[in-house]
């Protein structure tokens, strides 16, 4: 074929059919969506990773006894900290209000947040089992505190392929910095590589690795169908191998995402009511650029992506806290009055979007840091970490609304009614998704593997009756 | 009272059916309990209780074992039920059993009650060796725990076909399923096949020619010598070996901390696959390097190659300033412990970690016996040098420093110092403690022994002078009677490092640290500056006394941390370190892993609070900077630097004992001086009988702190201005050669450590830990407890390195089969066990394994095996048959079609653009990346300085994105399979990486600069470099219709730069460019 130039559109057109391959096209089987084990409640998962470390006893979970008791010391034992520096109980900051129908409590550092108070499902007993960040990490991503296992947005991806074939089934938005621990814990373990997540820069020149052609794309169509072209004589001399129709083929899935990365990306088409919705027009730039991930998480799930997280911007003030920015060992008001700032709107617009949308019954939001922080205080005004009970919360398909499970104790040190594992969080957004975290296996070195590893159980309770 | 009523109403309940088994007449013993209290027990006790797990220590299925009992003591006392902890539990007095399952039903335990009234009469109470004896029988069940066989070769029908033995094997399984093999492939193709295989890279055009038009039978011989002479082969291979360890340059997990030196290991790879080696060498020095009695030294490098092999043990990911010591080093004992049994013997022994395997006849006792093993060893660097180089200069060193010792006495015997001389302040210690924390000021007062003088000098002789001595003389008195009573009360001196005994109990490594400690007296020569001798020490361990490049590493035997504070007499610099390693725990640096560095060249009371880590195991070490496992940013570079150790004492309160060395006492003795100028001579009497005894070698501590005060203030001759010219001559002789000293290379590596046997960690929970396992190897082989003071490892290395064992030499010609024909023999190659694949051909599988020993354990003679038979030389075309009867190619019909690996495409990128920098060795180039990462480091240059892939610096945290789009795998664990994905990332890098095209440029610019007139003969030539075969007629006029595009006559298009690196762009994405066939 000697392939006149065409244009972007008609080449596209082409494209999804091959460059010229049309014979070849049924060798190569399309690997889109798989069936679930069941009926899904949900089509998509938004985690907004709160990484460093939400406090709980400042957000939702208030205590009175903190006030109380300020200032003394814990009156039960204190499990060995980060920083061996325990001082005495610290009272919150902020005030709390009820909010909404059910009159859930939250605090005034998430005011936005708090007017959706009856579209969230809150757990107050969630737990970990580490106590550092990556470590912790590892854990709330993977299961596991270290390298080498699957993101459960991997799972999720290997449970039910992709909707989408232009786009990867997994993105994270890195607009912020990558939590400690590294890239690692966004990739697929030892599941194979096409799960693991494709990082996008909203912020970048080049919003996803190698996206943008360096050439023209009459120059790139050229080179292309030249290629195509030498690889078709490779398969006729050689005889068909699908390995290498499936190669064939992924030029052509490669130059369609070259079109559908930039596309999403573009927000020209959004109305500047829904952009300020999303905070992108605040005058802090932490809070337009995490809104603008906020509505390109919207775009992905509106294009099929099945899990998108998103990344917290780092703290202007404290730059050396790029991947941990909500780690306040020290200055806890400073620091969280500017972090909650800069999530707090657009997560609400997020949902106020989802819904009117009519995307929210088919999405989970996922709010959650990888622990919470401790009652007492870390040097004068700070934190340490706290994996043994902290809050965090879900809202949309599946699950119930206006809703608060599990407890800590009157401290909000241990989590003490209904303690959650991160096993059974991932089990309960699996069974929403339709896939039994039982069933979902994979098998490495001897073993079948599961997200939920030998532990976790659907947390019905949590489950709506719609 | 509730209990008691149930109880009491049981016991009602129960005697009608007792009474019913006695007139039955039967044997009430025996069959009451087999009837009503053994199924209990097995349903409802034995499962936390039993062969599997022993929560609390405990066993409930033999008579021994509830006789013997658990944590809490007895389980039974026989005959007496109220006493017994079993029925307390049952009845929830006390611990309530079982445990989360309900109480059991009342005639249950009431049978248990009635059963040991009864004195638990055990029928069959053999002890419960039957798990043991199944695991044992077990192995004869499974094929690839029985013994290798030497099989002959099968009968084929056809007999035309095959060149080695291997391929009668391949001909016989295809016959019986009514298969023929493929055709032979043709030589280009198979050229390609085998340089790549041989060396991951393409072959050159002048090597396909002559390989083409080489006519001769041993042409492909010679072509497999040529490849296997290769140094490029040992770079290849390496990588192969790096996958099964996880090679990794760095610890991951927050803050990605390096591995110092971690490149020596891949070197060492490279060299050893090189020289052949034979395999189970490899093995036994990748377990036991260290400890061989004859280890494998490199006469060219002078390196003791043997030490660097245990480096793999240390490529462990840590968790960061864990809290929790133990779990990490779980984690960390568990990955070393799946790394080994994956890499070497093709078993998950780490499925035990929490109970018996489920699939294989691995128990949980075999994982925390080789637990123990592991974790007997210590993180740590080691000296690769041999001793030969280590030490040059020594004999002359020592000899020198005599000398001016003796020089230095002379000068000093007849000194009489400025007692008036005014002095600076002694220097403020410099803050480089990690933790934050400055180390002790000096004493306040400082009874430095001027002070006297400072007091008395101006006084009249007399008697003001008498009273005002006794004075002074008392306070002294007093002083140091307080210094005494203070240190007497409450801590506890564990360690006196100055003591033959004590210092010999700890662990020495280095050729700094001699076999006894040093007296009192010993200084070392400085190498810059005024000063010709640091001063005077006291009795210690000292590394760096005849130069501060040598190594050395002190470390105390195990011990339990009990006190709330462990203070150390020491001293040091240089980023020479000090620190309590809790649980094996390699960087800790602060914090709640005590550790400071040394910054102060006198003793002083060193102070760790350890009360966080009460209970945990741990040792306390010394280390010379190179020597630390952790390097700190910003530390020295020129290799020197210092430490020593006198006393370790453990303690609750938080002081430190007191310095009872006070110099000043010595003026005490003798007769009371009547004034300023008999004081004066008492000085000079001291100083004398300090340097006296000094030259003697009998010094006393605390005349070596009074001579040490002179020396230090420079009140003895110990300057330029002050020495003679031939002292100075002889220190600048001393320093000339010390500068010639080499810094000894370090690898990471481990050191002994204290041997102990670890507890098993009941259900795989640290916290609960049950009894302890002794050290052996797996006990499906027989292996028997160690019987080692070392950890094992060595004993370890002769268990898998041993030809009798039935899964070394499979394992590895399995693997070696794997690389070269795409797919083991056992598909799952780190996974022999019943949860693997069974062997496509184990009659073959077996030939190799017995050949492979026989052989010397060779790898390449294996592969030479391998590569020369008709089945490795086949076509990839498969015949209509194969592709009906066997799709999957399982029994190798024709060649399978693979991908390169991610490094092979990288290298042949550059070896076709002519870029490839062949140079070997050395530190890894930092990795090129544009994202965001965690402790991701330097970003490097862009082509990776054109050096091969296997040499790219590799970062947990910050992997090279070009390779991992293609499947370079991540260092977590052992990966002898890697993935072969096919995603458009791939595509996407192929087209728009910035690698790629920078390499098409290169690739274009070279060939424009070798000018040529014909546009034609420069197209044939790019596919011969890039494919290795003629480009075809038809390529030829498709690729001069896409270069036409570019403009222009001939002539223009052979300058055309861009033209051709489009071209050659698109040739780095033809398939066929990126697969084997």
């Amino acid at each position: 074929m000697r392939a006149k130039v065409l244009s972007r559109r008609e080449m596209l057109l082409r494209a999804s059919t091959g460059f010229g391959f049309t014979a070849w096209a049924g060798l190569a089987a399309e690997s889109g969506a798989k069936k679930p084990h069941f009926e899904p409640k949900i089509k998509n998962v938004i985690f907004c990773f709160m990484s460093g470390g939400v406090s709980h006893v400042d957000s939702f979970d208030p205590k009175p006894r903190l006030t109380r008791d300020a200032g003394k010391p814990m009156p039960m034992p204190v499990k060995p900290t980060m920083f061996n520096d325990v001082k005495g109980i610290m009272p919150s900051p902020w005030s709390f209000r009820n909010h909404g129908q059910c009159g859930m409590p939250v605090s005034e550092l998430f005011p936005h947040t708090g007017a959706r108070a009856d579209d969230l499902c809150l757990i107050r007993s969630m737990t970990s089992t580490a106590n550092e960040h990556a470590q912790a990490n590892y854990v709330i991503h993977t299961g596991q505190p270290f390298l080498g296992f699957p993101n459960a947005g991997a799972w999720i991806n290997y449970g039910l392929g992709s909707e989408n074939r232009n786009l990867p089934g997994f993105v994270v938005l890195a607009s912020g910095g990558v939590p400690l621990g590294g890239i690692g814990m966004y990739g697929s373990g030892f599941l194979p590589a096409e799960h693991q997540a494709s990082l996008l820069y909203p912020e970048a020149q080049e919003s996803l690795s190698n996206i943008k052609p360096k050439e023209s794309d009459r120059e790139q169509q050229r080179r292309l169908s030249f290629i195509a072209e030498m690889d078709r004589q490779y398969s006729a001399h050689s005889g068909a191998d699908p390995q290498v129709e499936t190669a064939i083929r992924n030029y052509e899935t490669a130059y369609r995402m070259q079109t559908a990365v930039p596309e999403l990306m573009e927000l020209r088409g959004e109305t500047e009511a829904t952009k300020r919705l999303y905070g992108m027009d605040s005058a802090n730039p932490a809070t337009a650029a995490y809104g603008k991930q906020c509505l390109l998480a919207r775009r992905l799930v509106e294009r099929g992506v099945r899990f998108i997280e998103l990344t917290c911007l780092m703290r202007p003030a404290d730059p050396g806290q790029i991947g941990n920015p909500w780690d306040q060992h020290s200055v806890l008001r400073e620091g969280h009055t500017e972090m909650a700032l800069q999530v707090d709107q657009p997560i609400a617009g997020l949902i106020k979007d989802l819904k009117a949308r009519g995307l929210f019954e088919e999405t989970l939001v996922i709010w959650a840091g990888e622990f919470g922080r401790t009652p007492f205080a870390q040097g004068t005004n700070g934190r340490d970490h706290n994996p043994f009970g902290f809050s965090m919360w879900l809202a949309g398909g599946g699950v119930k609304r206006g809703f608060i499970h599990g407890q800590t104790d009157e401290f909000g040190y241990y989590a003490v009614e209904n303690n959650m594992t991160v096993y059974d969080l991932w089990a309960t957004v699996l069974h929403l998704l339709g896939l039994d975290h039982e069933r979902l296996t994979y098998r490495f070195s001897g073993r079948d593997y599961r997200l939920s590893d030998v532990h976790g159980r659907v947390i019905r309770e949590l489950l709506s009756s719609r | 009272m509730p209990g008691r009523h149930r109880s009491n109403a049981a016991s009602v309940f129960l005697s009608p059916f007792l009474l019913a088994l006695s007139a039955a007449g039967q044997s009430p013993d025996s069959d009451f309990f087999e009837r009503y209290v053994r199924p209990v027990l097995a349903r409802s006790c034995q499962g936390c209780h039993g062969a599997k797990v022993e929560q609390a220590g405990l066993r409930l299925d033999s008579r021994a074992a509830l006789l013997k009992g658990g944590a809490s003591g007895p389980a039974v006392t026989p005959g007496d039920p109220k006493a017994s902890l079993l029925v307390k539990a049952v009845r929830h007095e006390g611990p309530k059993m079982p445990l989360g399952g309900g109480k059991l039903k009342a005639e249950e335990i009431a049978a248990i009650e009635e059963w040991v009234k009864q004195g638990a009469p055990w029928a069959n109470d053999a002890p419960a060796t039957v798990a043991e004896k199944t695991i044992r029988e077990r192995a004869n069940d499974y094929w690839a725990l029985r013994p290798v066989a030497k099989p002959s070769s099968p009968p084929v029908t056809r007999r035309d076909w095959g060149r080695t033995p291997v391929d009668a094997f391949i001909l016989a399984a295809l016959e019986k399923s009514k298969l023929s093999p493929a055709p032979q492939a043709d030589r280009a193709t198979l050229l390609r096949r085998v340089t790549f295989d041989l060396t991951g890279l393409p072959p050159k055009p002048e090597e396909v020619t002559a390989f083409t038009s080489d006519a001769s039978p041993e042409a492909f011989a010679k072509v497999v010598d040529r490849l296997l002479k290769s140094p490029r082969f040992g770079e290849h291979w390496a990588r192969h070996w790096m996958d099964l360890v996880r090679y990794s340059e760095s610890h991951g997990s927050q803050g990605d901390f390096d591995l110092p030196e971690a490149w020596s290991y891949r070197d060492y790879l490279i060299r050893a696959l090189n020289q052949d080696v034979p395999y189970d060498q490899l093995v036994r020095e990748h377990l036991a390097g260290d400890l061989l009695a004859k280890p494998r030294i490199n006469q060219t490098e002078n390196i003791n190659e043997s030490i660097i092999g245990p480096a793999h043990l240390r490529m462990v990911e840590y968790g960061y300033v864990p809290v929790d010591a133990l779990g990490d080093q779980f984690n960390v004992v568990d990955n070393q412990i799946d790394v080994i049994s994956k890499a070497f013997q093709g078993l998950t022994v780490s499925c035990a970690r929490c109970h018996d395997h489920k699939f294989d006849p691995i128990t949980q006792r075999d994982f925390y016996a080789l637990y123990g093993v592991l974790a007997s060893s210590r993180p740590g660097q080691v000296v690769i040098d041999t001793p030969a180089r280590l030490s040059l200069h020594h004999d002359e060193l020592m000899k020198l420093r005599a000398g001016l010792r003796d020089e230095l006495g002379r000068l000093w015997l007849d000194a009489k110092p400025d007692l008036s001389a005014e002095l600076p302040d002694p220097p403020a210690p410099a803050n480089t403690n990690a933790a934050g924390k400055k180390p002790e000021p000096p004493p306040k007062p400082d009874y430095g022994p001027l002070a006297l003088w400072r007091e008395l000098k101006d006084l009249a002789p007399g008697e003001a002078f008498r009273a005002e001595w006794n004075k002074a003389a008392e306070n002294l008195n007093m002083e140091i009677a307080d210094r005494r009573e203070f240190n007497s009360k409450g801590f506890r001196r564990i360690w006196d490092l100055a003591k033959p005994t004590d210092y010999q109990a700890w662990f020495r490594t280095g050729n700094g640290l001699p076999a006894q400690p040093y007296r009192a007296g010993e200084f070392y020569v400085l190498t810059e500056g005024d000063r010709a001798v640091n001063g005077i020490y006291p009795a210690g361990a000292y590394p760096h006394l005849l130069s501060r490049k040598h190594s050395g590493v002190l470390q105390s035997p195990r011990f339990k941390i009990d006190s709330d504070f462990i203070s150390l007499r020491v001293l040091g610099g240089d980023f020479a370190w000090a620190r309590i390693v809790v649980e094996n725990y390699a960087l800790g640096n602060g914090g709640i892993f005590p550790a400071t560095n040394l910054s102060d060249d006198k003793m002083r009371w060193l102070r760790f609070d350890t009360k966080y880590r009460r209970g945990s195991h741990a040792y306390i070490e010394l280390a010379q900077l190179e020597d630390r496992a952790r390097i700190p940013g910003g530390a020295s570079t020129d290799g020197r630097s210092h430490f020593g150790i006198a006393d370790v004492v453990f303690h609750d309160a938080d002081r430190s004992p007191k310095d009872e060395t006070v110099h000043a006492a010595l003026l005490l003795e003798g007769p009371i001086p009547q004034s300023a100028a008999q004081l004066s001579d008492r000085y000079f009497t001291v100083l004398r009988a300090c340097v006296a005894a000094w030259t003697a070698g009998s010094l006393s501590n605390a005349q070596a702190a009074f001579l040490d005060f002179f020396v230090r203030n420079a009140l003895l001759p110990n300057t330029k201005k002050q020495l003679p010219g031939d002292v100075i001559a002889l220190v600048e002789r001393y320093r000339t050669l010390e500068t010639e000293v080499p810094v000894p290379r370090r690898a990471p590596g481990v050191t002994p450590g204290t041997a102990f046997e670890q507890p098993l960690f009941v259900r795989g929970n640290h916290l609960n830990p049950g009894p302890p396992v002794p050290r052996r190897y797996l006990e499906v082989f027989g292996s028997r407890p160690f019987d080692s003071a070392l950890s094992g490892r060595l004993e370890l290395a002769e268990a898998i390195a041993n030809p009798a064992n039935p899964l070394t030499a499979r394992v590895m010609v399995n693997r070696i089969w794997h690389h070269l024909f795409g797919r083991g023999i056992v598909r799952t190659v780190d996974n022999f066990g019943r949860n693997g694949d069974t062997p496509s051909h184990p009659d073959l599988l077996d030939y190799l394994a017995h050949r492979f020993i026989d052989e010397g354990w060779s790898i390449k003679a294996m592969i030479r095996l391998l590569v020369t038979s008709s089945a490795y030389q086949l076509s990839s075309t498969p015949s209509a048959e194969s592709s009906q009867l066997d799709s999957a190619n399982v029994l190798l019909q024709h060649a399978r079609r693979r991908r390169l690996t991610a490094e092979a495409i990288r290298d042949a990128i550059l070896s076709v653009s002519g870029q490839l920098e062949t140079k070997p060795y050395g530190r890894g180039i930092d990795v090129y990346y544009t994202g965001k990462t965690d402790g991701g480091g330097k970003v490097g240059p862009l082509d990776g300085a054109r050096r091969r892939s296997v040499y790219q610096r590799i970062k947990r945290n910050a992997q090279n994105p070009f390779l991992e789009v293609f499947d370079s795998p991540k260092p977590a664990s052992t990966r002898g399979q890697r993935d072969s994905t096919n995603v458009p990332a791939q595509s996407l890098a192929m087209l728009n990486d910035p690698f790629v095209l920078d390499q098409a440029s290169k690739w274009a610019s070279s060939i424009l600069a070798d000018g040529g007139v014909d546009v034609r003969d420069r197209i044939a030539r790019m596919f011969l470099r890039a494919l290795g075969r003629p480009a075809t007629a038809d390529e030829i006029s498709a690729s001069l219709d896409y270069l036409a595009r570019a403009g222009g006559d001939n002539a223009g298009l052979l300058s055309h730069q861009q033209a051709w690196q489009d071209f050659a762009h698109s040739i780095f994405n033809f398939k066929e460019f990126l697969y084997l066939r």
